[in-house]
């Protein structure tokens, strides 16, 4: 496996990314912990425990629904949901990230052509 | 993504901690092992998979505990929304539910409207003037002594004392006349220490307070105003700092403005001077008393302590007078009291009877709304029975009733709490008009909060009744009796039964109560007071003594006063006087009488009552013996006197006072008796007066003085005629308290008018309410016994038997309550005592009045189901099932 880099996430942004996965659909935490690494090919380097903490965080905010059912192997399960407010603070959020990251790559922009 | 088939809701929402612990711990678990195999399934070894898994969570057991307190936080807030969302869906059942019966919840709700709007007002009335502490700083260390003293006995005391931090003295109700800026007008006012306010920790809005050099002799004249005075007289409180007034006739400089809510020593007083206290005057000094004390106890000093020292420096003092040493034991019966105790004094006493009366109108009105709700529940019984049998639950079904109760009682208070803001501007001028502190009272927290009380405490009264029933097996018995007319249990008649018959023993305690209190005033309102006051109307005029500055002038002004107005058509005759019965305070003067009591320590007290030749004529009083006077009792005839018969028949009984003496040998008066006239009650019609001394106002002026004028012309017309002549003759003396005479005494009771009339309210509210409980029970009876009233019939009853059934019933009722009632009444009674005049409290009238009132009014409530149990139709009863 070749070296790669990884990154430590800004604060905030891993609750973004929880957000995304559960655009999907409901899932529960291993399920958003495995779509992160496979989506970030493990350059974003998450650590679970801070994942379940945001599950919590965004319980707490209404941005997240949690309830107990029963997994694809027949084993209960937490799994959370997106609320209406949820998608709703995705959504500006993603707004937000695409400006900044325009804005980044715009100043950066030269450079990484050259490379 | 598709949510996962059979996702549901597995848990119920009631999580202990274990259950939040377990919870957490697999869904960590859930992970660790799906992590596990997935590694494995790329490779791995169990072993190397499983720490890897581990590792990628981070600190695992900080995790659990992290996870466990959120979990259990969210956990409190859904269980705590759902109990307000089960809450409001409960009330909205219950509100539907009495949406759909109208007329008892429209009954229901203005019966305890009345009754918590009652209790409301007034409490706001007690809460305003004998709850709340006084506003001054500390108000609790601020004393009094029962006493009035000395001006040299304060001045002495306030700097020997050591019980107090402050030391402060009053006068008050003092007319004071103040003109200088518009028409002159004449206010009441109090003389106050340089200290008072200090005292008190009161300091002006405006400007500042009196200081110490303002009480001494040749002090600069000065005066604090009210608020409202100063905004009269100049529009803007602020500006009248620094302004010039005239004070009965002297300059004075305002040097503060009170704030609004002062009141001291009560509401009327709105001007304050200096008293001044000045040694080398000693006959101002050691002579003029009356000087009410109020001192902010220090430190660790009680009342008794206070007292103690008062009478032991008031044993000093006693020697130190230097016009005459008073008689021992001097002072020594004084007390010290606190200063609320005071300021409060009777009216807590007259309060607290009708908020205890108003309690009694709630109760009432609690036990007919329970008697009603008592009625709708067992309407309902079998539908709640098959509910509690199909398993709601005994305790959901008691929650239903209890939450359609509050619902009841919390429309009951809007509406009570609604009446109770109209109502106090209704009540407050029905209170009596001395009523201290009045300004005090207002709807606020406070109040709200016990309105609230009330209403929680009627919801659970008469809530009371269905809940014990429903506990006592009316749920069980509902289901097995079955059919419509078994369904009536005794239990329940014996508990409706029961809560009438309270209702009418409190409706006796009030109409006795108010039978009494009518009784009494019947008995005021005839005594006669030995006057006419038909037609007679009453006019102040407060000329100072700088206005008229000597005997010649008074006898000149008013001279020149009646001249005008006995000139006016219409007035029939015109008297002056110092002041008129019912017209405000009389002041007492010892006097001798020659060779009967001469020791001046035991001279009898006198009313004192200088008038002009006609005063007799315009009070329609008849000579009894003698002359009355005339133009020729001029200041340098014979000093002469009228006196009353009181003196005539205690100084000589049995002989004639004519050609005999009184008087003042001290000042060289001797008066000779030339007429009697009947005595006349002064400002309480309840009491005998002192004997009184008539004197010449010519031989005796006086500045300010009573007008008192007999004519067919309306008091207002008469106004202006007194003013017009008052201006004539001198443009600053303030006229005031023009008043039909008749209306003096007339307000003399109305103290024992205001309770009467509340008193008689609230027991007809009680008899009305008393009533309407009778006839819903015996109603309510008739409706369920008309299967046996037609049975009844069908077997050849007649209807008046039928009929005497029911009223046999009612009788039955009211005369329990009565028998309860009436020795209750006479227990309660008790507390009416010091508002009786003429009327004992265990009067026979009021004793046999009061229940035959509450006996026809009680049985006319059963003649109405009486009547309609006459005319049960037996073809349909029987038919009904």
């Amino acid at each position: 496996m070749p070296h790669v880099t990884t990154l430590e996430l800004v604060q905030g942004t891993l609750d973004v990314l929880v957000l995304r996965t559960l655009e999907q659909g409901a899932t529960h935490g291993y399920g958003v912990s495995r779509w992160i690494r496979q989506r970030t090919k493990g350059v974003l380097d998450v650590q679970d425990a801070a994942l379940y903490k945001a599950l919590r965080r965004l319980e707490r905010r209404g941005l997240v629904r949690a309830e107990w059912g029963v997994s694809e192997n027949n084993r209960r399960a937490r799994y959370y949901a997106l609320t209406r407010s949820g998608a709703r603070q995705l959504k500006q959020e993603t707004d937000a990230w695409r400006r900044y990251a325009e804005a980044v790559s715009a100043v950066l922009g030269p450079q990484a052509e050259g490379a | 993504m598709i949510l996962p088939r059979g996702i549901r809701r597995v848990v119920p929402w009631r999580r202990s901690r274990e259950r939040i612990r377990a919870d957490v711990d697999e869904e960590i678990a859930f992970h660790l092992e799906m992590r596990t195999r997935e590694l494995i399934d790329q490779g791995s070894s169990a072993t190397a998979a499983r720490q890897q898994a581990e590792r990628e969570f981070g600190n695992l057991s900080e995790l659990r505990n992290d996870l466990m307190v959120s979990d259990a936080r969210e956990d409190r807030k859904r269980r705590w929304l759902e109990a307000v969302q089960d809450a409001a869906r409960d009330i909205r059942i219950a509100a539907r539910g009495l949406a759909r019966t109208r007329l008892f919840t429209g009954v229901a709700v203005a019966t305890l409207g009345l009754g918590i709007g009652a209790n409301t007002a007034l409490f706001s009335v007690v809460d305003g003037v004998v709850l709340k502490p006084l506003p001054y700083t500390d108000a609790q260390r601020l004393v009094t002594a029962s006493v009035g003293f000395l001006n040299a006995e304060f001045d002495l005391l306030r700097e020997r004392s050591r019980s107090y931090d402050q030391l402060a003295a009053y006068r008050s109700g003092q007319g004071i006349g103040v003109a200088g800026i518009d028409e002159p007008v004449r206010v009441t006012g109090a003389l106050a220490s340089a200290n008072l306010h200090a005292t008190l920790g009161v300091a002006p809005v405006h400007g500042r307070g009196f200081a110490p050099e303002h009480e001494r002799a040749g002090g600069e004249p000065v005066a604090l105003l009210s608020h409202g005075l100063a905004a009269e007289l100049f529009g803007e409180p602020a500006i009248a700092v620094g302004r010039t007034i005239l004070v009965d006739g002297l300059t004075r400089t305002v040097i503060g403005v009170m704030a609004p809510s002062f009141a001291f020593p009560n509401l009327q007083t709105r001007i304050w001077l200096p008293l001044v206290l000045d040694p080398a005057n000693a006959g101002a000094y050691w002579g003029v008393g009356g000087a009410n004390l109020v001192g902010r106890l220090g430190p660790g000093a009680t009342t008794e302590q206070a007292r103690q020292e008062l009478v032991a420096l008031a044993a000093q003092l006693r020697l130190d007078n230097p016009l005459w040493t008073p008689r021992e034991p001097y002072r020594a019966d004084v007390t010290i009291e606190p200063l609320a105790e005071r300021i409060i004094g009777s009216a807590r006493a007259t309060l607290l009877l009708l908020l205890g009366a108003t309690a009694f109108v709630l109760l009432i009105a609690c036990a007919n709304v329970g008697n009603l709700y008592l009625v709708r529940i067992a309407a309902r019984e079998r539908d709640l029975a098959v509910r509690a049998a199909l398993g709601g639950g005994t305790g959901q079904i008691l929650r239903t009733v209890v939450l359609e109760g509050v619902v009841l009682a919390v429309c009951g208070g809007v509406l009570g709490l609604a009446l109770a803001f109209v109502g106090l501007r209704a009540l407050l001028p029905f209170l009596p008009a001395d009523t201290p502190r009045l300004e005090q009272v207002a709807l606020d927290a406070r109040v709200l909060a016990f309105a609230l009380l009330a209403t929680l405490l009627a919801a659970l009264l008469f809530s009371m009744l269905p809940v014990v029933r429903l506990l006592g097996g009316g749920l069980r018995g509902a289901l097995q009796e079955g059919g419509r007319g078994a369904g009536e249990s005794r239990r329940m008649r014996r508990v409706s039964r029961a809560v009438v018959v309270g209702e009418m023993a409190l409706a006796v305690v009030l109409l006795l109560g108010a039978t009494l209190l009518v009784r009494s005033l019947a008995a005021l309102q005839a005594v006669d007071p030995g006057f006419s006051s038909e037609g007679v109307t009453a006019a102040r005029v407060s000329a100072a003594s700088r206005q008229l500055p000597s005997a010649d002038a008074m006898r000149a002004f008013y001279a020149r006063v009646m001249e005008r107005i006995t000139a006016a058509p219409g007035v029939r005759a015109a008297a002056v006087t110092g002041q008129l019965p019912f017209d405000g305070e009389f002041s007492g003067t010892a006097a001798a009488v020659e060779h009967v009591t001469t020791d001046p320590n035991e001279l009898p007290t006198f009313k004192f009552r200088p008038v002009s030749p006609d005063y007799f004529r315009v009070l329609e009083m008849p000579l009894l013996a003698g002359r009355a006077f005339t133009e020729a009792d001029r200041a340098d005839a014979l000093p002469v006197a009228i006196i009353d018969q009181t003196a005539a028949e205690r100084f000589w009984p049995g002989e004639s006072p004519l050609g005999r003496r009184v008087g003042r040998p001290w000042m060289n008066e001797w008066l000779t008796i030339v007429g009697v006239v009947p005595s006349v009650r002064s400002n309480d019609l309840t009491v005998d007066t002192d004997p009184a001394i008539y004197v010449p106002f010519a031989q005796q002026p006086q500045d300010a003085a009573t007008l008192a004028i007999r004519s067919e012309r309306s008091t207002g017309e008469l106004a202006e005629i007194i003013r017009s002549a008052v201006r004539a003759a001198h443009p600053d003396v303030p006229v005031s308290n023009v008043r039909a005479l008749g209306a003096l005494v007339h307000d003399s009771v109305s103290d024992t008018r205001a309770v009467t009339l509340l008193l008689s309210g609230f027991a007809a509210v009680a008899l009305v309410l008393g009533a309407l409980g009778m006839y819903g029970v015996l109603a309510f009876s008739v409706q369920r016994r008309a299967r046996e009233l037609g049975v009844r019939l069908a077997l050849g009853a007649r209807p008046g038997e039928v009929r005497s059934l029911v009223l046999r019933e009612g009788a039955l009722l009211v005369g329990a309550g009565i028998a309860l009632g009436v020795p209750l009444a006479l227990a309660v009674g008790r507390t009416l005592r010091g508002l009786l005049y003429g009327v004992g409290t265990t009067d026979m009238v009021s004793l046999i009045a009061a229940p035959a009132m509450l006996g026809l009014v009680g049985l006319f409530a059963a003649f109405l189901p009486a009547r309609r149990a006459s005319r049960v139709d037996p073809a349909t009863t029987l038919r009904g099932d």
